[in-house]
């Protein structure tokens, strides 16, 4: 395969499973901010810890120096000047679909092209505000879809793990962000009644915003609490956002392009995310507690960035050619 | 929405014959659309532009930063060709892409034709897109035009001619099968009764071509598809014929070339390359021996077809042989070559480089069509009946200055079709660009595209220019 192809798959899954994360993470916000009793902060500073959490809050300070709750919604949704905004995502999800439109199926490949007409569409109405959660859904419609085709239509070689890789990378990097809103939600706070009405409620939806509130249910049958949150959320090894089952995944993937075997390696890529594996596979969550949830989750983030980078070294990086010395060298 | 006021206003109609009838191998096709009720038309015809635009057949138009996509506008009236027109069609293009390939043969090695006085010299050696450094250069199974879209216009008696060859990089084949595939989506019935050929054998017969051409006759070879890359306006063509071959889509960027052959990067290190069907036109297609600031090409590419390592089709150097003015000597080589009468005609042609003509062009400008040797695309082009004054006056300037770039030719009237414009069925004048193959054998795949000028009036077709599309329908019997 490519190499630039296999980026460019690997690209695609990444951004569309971005934007399903973006759109839950926001979508739940979005309905516990219009519930006074959940609500984060009365004023504009509720928004702080999302944009905080995504990394955006600089860009969009800079952006807007006395911005508005639309504001706010606009640069998470549409603005394409955020690279991390849900119609960015969708966009460059496309914009990679379309330069490997070869190899995927047409159903495949209009599912993310009606995607980007849809919001193109949308972008261009007013009333964004109303329209919000409808467009919400409507992003997790296209990525369940888009996930239903490619298990049914895209042939499970080379080209399926990579886009395997992109897709559960990013959720891992998804499911942390959501966790560590939590985080960000309090530091602004200070400590607050620990257990009580609205720390519940915020830890309820943080599994919300990862799909996660019935499984927790089922498993746990307890009241929601942040420990056992945090345990779903990064060591479950059977619940498909938990960090631990994405490393297990990222492991599984790397091995199935090389053929190594279970518990060892044959490249960076494989090394790294086999480690991290193995760290999680051998942790508590009082371990990680003790360590400082925030501080893990920091961390985690770190290590990720240092499997996407080796995988792209591994198999994607092409040294770019000099043309001038390839002139010279062909004549 | 056909109304009994449709004119076919002294043009000659493919549906209709002049005293209002209809001709009979469109019987079928009016009944059914006469039975169409207004509102159900619109709803196919909607259908099938969302279907359009969800798998991206679309150009974009840049009215903000982000660019809209627009659809080519298609026309569901289809258009008909009977059994026995094609094969008459098919005779003529069949002897001209012979005659074409042993031209491109002959100018590149011992110039018979031009010994003989047939094509003068310098008509051949000034052609922009002859590549001297090709001389003596023998090709893969010595075929030189593999791909040739041919553009075919009919006059008001309804007589053939040809208007242009395409021989470098034809584009428009991918519409030719989606079209018919959104019919068989919004007619299924009617094709089926209509004894309509098929049409989707084309992406099996290009890829039966490429593997013939492949380097000392190589049983299993590479093929891939070499694009300029997806911002390319024909990389939906591109990636659609890659993907109904089953070979890769590479860019230039894709490839390198050692010891004189051409390597993909893959993920599993390179891999060896045999046949490129390559879209991109001779000029880009390699920095080290053409255009020195092309990003689009290979470096080394032209080293390794030339060690025979890789074939590319087409050839290098066939550009010569769609010159405007070379066509001029198209029927003179069919005579010469193959000792035959040319089954279709060229439109009648001026070349403003012989001093006659040069006169008579001069003189009728204001009913002339004139067009630039080298452009492609329904640029730089002088339709003098439609022109103002000042518009032909700057022509001539352009023609003085460089003779040898311009041919003139007679405003021919373009055959019409009913075409679906507002809210009724009108006249639109249509061509025909059929695609012949040149493998083992010559190919001709029954069909084509059929482009309609929908501005009123138009007789340019060229998408850029405003054009739509039709199915094109070659009957079987």
């Amino acid at each position: 395969m490519l190499s630039r192809v296999a980026d460019s798959l690997f690209w695609l899954s990444r951004y569309i499973e971005r934007a399903d994360n973006n759109a839950r993470l926001l979508r739940e916000y979005f309905q516990s901010s219009l519930d006074t009793e959940t609500r984060m902060e009365s004023d504009l500073r509720q928004w702080e810890p999302l944009l905080r959490v995504s990394g955006e809050i600089d860009e969009f300070e800079a952006h807007y120096p006395d911005p508005k709750t639309e504001d706010v919604l606009h640069y998470l949704t549409f603005n394409r000047g955020n690279q991390h905004s849900i119609f960015s995502c969708i966009a460059n999800g496309r914009a990679n679909a379309h330069m490997v439109r070869d190899q995927l199926s047409s159903g495949l490949w209009e599912v993310i092209n009606l995607a980007y007409h849809e919001l193109k569409g949308l972008s261009k109405k007013d009333n964004e505000d109303e329209e919000l959660s409808e467009l919400l859904s409507y992003i997790q419609d296209a990525s369940v879809q888009f996930q239903g085709l490619m298990d049914a239509t895209f042939p499970q070689e080379d080209g399926y793990q990579f886009m395997q890789l992109g897709r559960f990378l990013e959720r891992a990097l998804g499911t942390v962000r959501t966790l560590d809103l939590k985080y960000h939600v309090l530091l602004p706070q200070g400590p607050i009644d620990v257990g009580g009405a609205v720390d519940t409620a915020q830890w309820v939806s943080i599994l919300k915003a990862c799909n996660a509130l019935e499984a927790y249910h089922r498993l746990y049958l307890a009241e929601v609490n942040s420990p056992k949150v945090a345990e779903l959320l990064l060591l479950k090894e059977t619940f498909p956002r938990s960090l631990r089952y994405c490393l297990q995944s990222l492991d599984h993937y790397l091995r199935r392009l090389t053929g190594t075997h279970e518990g060892q390696y044959s490249n960076e890529a494989e090394k790294v995310s086999g480690k991290m594996l193995s760290d999680l596979s051998y942790s508590t969550i009082d371990d990680i507690i003790n360590q400082g949830l925030h501080e893990f989750l920091v961390e985690a983030t770190v290590r990720l960035d240092a499997i996407s980078t080796s995988i792209f070294q591994e198999y994607m990086f092409l040294p770019t050619i000099d043309l001038n010395s390839e002139i010279q060298q062909q004549q | 929405m056909f109304t009994n006021s449709y004119k076919t206003d002294g043009f000659f109609d493919e549906m209709f014959q002049s005293d209002g009838l209809v001709r009979p191998h469109y019987q079928l096709v009016l009944d059914r659309f006469l039975a169409l009720g207004k509102q159900e038309f619109e709803t196919k015809r909607k259908a099938l532009d969302s279907l359009f635009l969800s798998k991206g057949i679309t150009f974009t138009v840049y009215d903000d930063e982000e660019g809209t996509e627009r659809i080519m506008p298609f026309d569901l009236m289809p258009r008909i060709i009977p059994a026995d027109e094609w094969a008459h069609l098919c005779r003529g293009l069949e002897q001209r892409i012979q005659a074409l390939n042993l031209f491109l043969h002959d100018i590149y090695h011992e110039q018979n034709i031009i010994r003989d006085k047939v094509i003068p010299a310098s008509v051949v050696f000034s052609a922009k897109h002859f590549r001297r450094e090709f001389m003596n250069f023998d090709v893969p199974r010595n075929i030189y035009m593999h791909i040739c879209g041919v553009d075919l216009i009919r006059d008001d008696r309804g007589e053939y001619f040809v208007l242009e060859d395409n021989g470098r990089c034809p584009s428009g084949v991918s519409y030719m099968i989606e079209n018919r595939l959104a019919m068989k989506r919004a007619f299924p019935r009617l094709i089926q009764n209509a004894n309509v050929r098929s049409v989707d054998t084309y992406p099996q017969e290009l890829l039966k071509m490429l593997k013939y051409v492949a380097p000392h006759g190589m049983d299993q070879p590479t093929v891939a598809v070499l694009t300029p890359g997806s911002y390319n306006s024909a990389y939906f063509e591109h990636c659609f014929l890659a993907r109904s071959m089953g070979v890769e889509i590479v860019e230039g960027r894709d490839l390198v070339v050692r010891d004189f052959k051409v390597f993909m990067r893959t993920t599993q290190g390179l891999q060896k390359v045999d046949v490129l069907y390559r879209r991109i036109d001779d000029d880009f297609i390699d920095p080290s021996v053409f255009r020195k600031d092309s990003v689009l090409g290979v470096p080394g590419l032209v080293n390794a077809y030339r060690a025979g390592n890789v074939s590319l089709a087409n050839s290098i150097g066939t550009g010569v042989a769609d010159d405007k003015v070379v066509y001029y000597y198209v029927p003179a080589m069919i005579r010469y070559y193959l000792d035959q009468d040319p089954v279709i005609r060229n439109v009648d042609t001026y070349l403003a480089s012989v001093s006659d003509d040069y006169q008579y062009i001069m003189d009728n400008l204001p009913s002339l069509v004139v067009k630039a040797a080298n452009e492609a695309g329904g640029y730089g082009m002088l339709v003098g009946p439609k022109a103002s004054a000042e518009e032909i006056e700057n022509y001539r300037e352009k023609i003085k200055a460089n003779p040898r770039n311009f041919i003139a030719q007679p405003m021919i009237s373009l055959s019409r079709h009913p075409s679906y414009a507002e809210d009724a069925f009108e006249g639109r004048h249509i061509d025909l660009r059929p695609y012949v193959l040149s493998g083992e054998s010559i190919t001709i795949v029954p069909g084509g595209l059929t482009r309609v000028a929908m501005r009123k009036g138009s007789i340019v077709v060229n998408s850029s220019q405003g054009g739509g599309v039709k199915d094109t329908w070659v009957l079987k019997k």
